[in-house]
């Protein structure tokens, strides 16, 4: 739930200090905790992508973006809430902000149940770089960033025993998200048990756009060092994006309207295997890997660059044209906000822990077509603040998926101060 | 001759005998004793103030609670606003831990819970008689002090350090110092203990930690509250880390 206030840059910024100023009054005098957010961005085009286009790339991968973000969370009784004052800077000179309640939410121990209603974070699910069973909160596994969730309206029931925990969900409708992701009304249920020292989950979700996904999945820690994990997901109908010019029978390579649509398909599924060792020097490593049948395959990834061609191929005899055909490829750039680019994926991570400090290394893998995604990042942790710096880069052969994007690299750089 | 050596060795025998009998049976009441300072019940509620020294001068400030039960269950809830949401549960040789901004508790090994500057394992573990058996090595001082010198290695898996050199004062058993060993073999930390006041019992009031793996680095933890308290059961499952209930005990 986002409520815009306004977009002057100066003012916003005077307004900021002055709300900074009080809110630090008010949180000293209640238990409020607050928490102030600045990261900053600056990204690299990727000009020979042929999803590139000058004015659409602009708006969709801006070369630089700032974004600062003022937290609160507090509990009073049976109340809880956490929101966020955030202003958000583009290089294309727009600025905006905005209020947002991340999770507003009411709970309360009735005999041995756990009673929540309102707007409230879920997340469920195994994994590092995706988590199949995430399919209450959908949270986007690839942000380099760690930032506020938003939660969903829900009323849960939940039981606890000493080794086990059940969680019923009714999940209200929310319009307001990306069509993929799984924001439908709907009922759900998850089984937590541990048995035999190994974490047991399992999930169950009816609703009207998935009919019906089940999956399980578990955590065994095998000794100091190693531990294993994996999960499935089935899902009865999933959601894919379709871009109806690859139809063989369309010759024209450009739509009048939006060519992308949503199209419903049967019998999704997905699975996660992972395995992580950390050493008593701080050293790490995790391995995982996974596949996605509701991703799309090389072939249309391949099929989608070939159009891309076309279309900007279209545009250079026919001038007239430029504008639709960047429609158009913008309308295809939506293929990359799916959870995973390609079916199968695996990521190598090295980490090391040291003296408040973390260095690691994420190697994002598509053995399909080859295509690679590296991020180096250090993360800094002081007595009231932490600091995280990040690059990204995209690799692989130019017909690669991550190598379409219209962005080379980027980094990024984040603060945050707690008072 | 043969009489003789008979006689050597059954002499031999019994004195070992006796000397291991001897120990054991007094190295756990030494270790219960030496419990006895630094938890004031089964069910007990300790929060600790932490500050972390880097070359003499203070680097960081931490805030924890930490809710002790028996049969190895201990909840740690970190308090600093720069932690704040960070919470870990220790089931005998288990862990799980939320991190800030998640909602979603993740099983961890034994090592990761000893990552970060103040590891959750020197503050969730506050009991050597439930993990370790041991034996006297010695009888030695320390600062003028007359000591038992005691070699404690772990019983169980999941314990932050596989041996514990010991020294506990010779007439109350109070502990002394401490070098916390790895199981590489490697010397991770030496404990000093200090006794004073907590909530009206003397009790160890501080426990300063010289990290040998990261010269020049000291964590102070100083016990500002050990006191009984019960929470419920339900709130040592890993599914109840993600409860603000938690924040009102």
């Amino acid at each position: 739930m986002h409520y815009w206030i306004g977009s002057d840059a100066l003012t916003m910024r005077i307004k900021i200090l002055q709300l900074l100023f009080f809110l630090c009054i008010v949180t000293s005098a209640f238990a409020i905790d607050l928490e102030w957010n600045t990261n900053i961005l600056y990204r690299e085009h990727d000009t020979q992508s042929p999803f590139y286009t000058e004015s659409q790339t602009k708006n969709d991968f801006p070369r630089r973006e700032s974004h600062q973000e003022i937290s609160l969370s507090t509990t009073y009784k049976h109340l809880n809430f956490s929101g966020s004052l955030n202003y958000h800077d583009l290089d294309k000179g727009e600025a905006q902000f905005e209020g947002e309640i991340h999770e507003l939410y009411f709970e309360k121990s009735i005999y041995e149940l756990e009673i929540s209603m309102g707007k409230k974070i879920v997340e469920w699910g195994v994994g590092f770089a995706y988590r199949p069973l995430d399919i209450i909160q959908n949270e986007d596994r690839r942000k380099l960033l760690s930032t506020h969730d938003e939660g969903r309206a829900l009323i849960s029931l939940e039981y606890f025993t000493s080794d086990s925990a059940w969680t019923f969900l009714y999940l209200g409708p929310d319009n307001n998200k990306s069509s993929l992701a799984n924001m439908d009304e709907a009922f759900a249920v998850q089984f937590f048990a541990l048995i035999h020292s190994v974490d047991f989950l399992a999930i169950l979700k009816v609703s009207e756009q998935h009919k019906l996904e089940s999956g399980v999945g578990f955590k065994s820690v095998l000794n100091d060092q190693w531990s294993v994990y994996g999960s499935f997901l089935y899902q009865r109908r999933y959601r894919q994006y379709l871009n109806h010019l690859l139809d063989a029978h369309t010759n024209f390579p450009i739509a009048a309207g939006d060519p992308v649509t949503l199209r419903s398909r049967q019998h999704g599924y997905k699975y996660l295997l992972g395995l992580n060792w950390s050493g008593i020097s701080g050293w790490s490593i995790l391995f995982e890997t996974w596949y996605d049948n509701t991703a799309h395959k090389k072939e249309t990834w391949q099929a989608l660059e070939n159009l891309s061609h076309r279309q900007h191929a279209l545009a250079e005899n026919q001038p007239a044209l430029i504008e639709a055909v960047s429609a158009n490829i913008r309308a295809s750039t939506r293929y990359f906000s799916a959870d995973n680019l390609l079916e199968w994926n695996t990521l190598l991570r090295l980490s090391y822990d040291f003296s408040s400090q973390e260095v690691y290394m994420d190697y994002l893998f598509t053995p399909e077509d080859k295509g690679a995604v590296i991020t180096l990042g250090h993360r800094l942790e002081g007595n009231r603040y932490n600091t995280e710096f990040g690059l990204r880069r995209f690799l692989g052969p130019k017909s690669a998926a991550y190598a379409l994007l219209p962005q080379a690299w980027f980094v990024v750089f984040s603060f945050n101060w707690y008072f | 001759m043969y009489r003789t050596l008979s006689i050597t060795l059954l002499t031999t025998f019994f004195l070992m005998t006796c000397k291991t009998g001897f120990a054991n049976e007094d190295v756990t009441t030494m270790l219960n004793k030496a419990d006895s300072y630094r938890l004031s019940a089964d069910e007990v509620r300790v929060d600790s103030e932490i500050r972390l020294f880097k070359h003499g001068k203070l680097d960081k400030e931490r805030q924890y609670s930490v809710f002790i039960k028996p049969g190895r269950r201990s909840l740690v809830l970190f308090r600093h606003a720069a932690e704040k949401g960070q919470r870990m549960l220790m089931l005998d040789d288990k862990f799980w831990m939320i991190l800030p901004r998640s909602r979603r508790p993740i099983r961890i090994t034994a090592n990761q819970k000893l990552l970060g500057e103040a590891s959750s394992g020197d503050i969730a573990t506050l009991t050597w008689g439930e993990d370790y058996q041991g034996e006297v090595l010695e009888e030695t001082e320390i600062d003028n002090i007359a000591v038992y010198k005691l070699m404690l290695s772990a019983k169980r898996k999941g314990v932050s350090y596989k041996k514990i050199i010991l020294y506990l004062e010779r007439e109350r058993h109070v502990p002394v110092q401490a070098e916390l060993y790895l199981s590489s073999g490697k010397l991770a930390k030496l404990a000093h203990f200090e006794m004073g006041e907590v909530d009206g019992r003397r009790m160890v009031k501080r426990m300063i930690l010289e990290d040998h793996l990261q010269k020049n680095r000291q964590t102070v933890i100083e016990y500002t509250t050990i006191r009984p308290q019960t929470i419920p059961d339900k709130a040592y499952n890993p599914y109840y880390l993600t409860k603000n209930a938690l924040l009102d005990w």
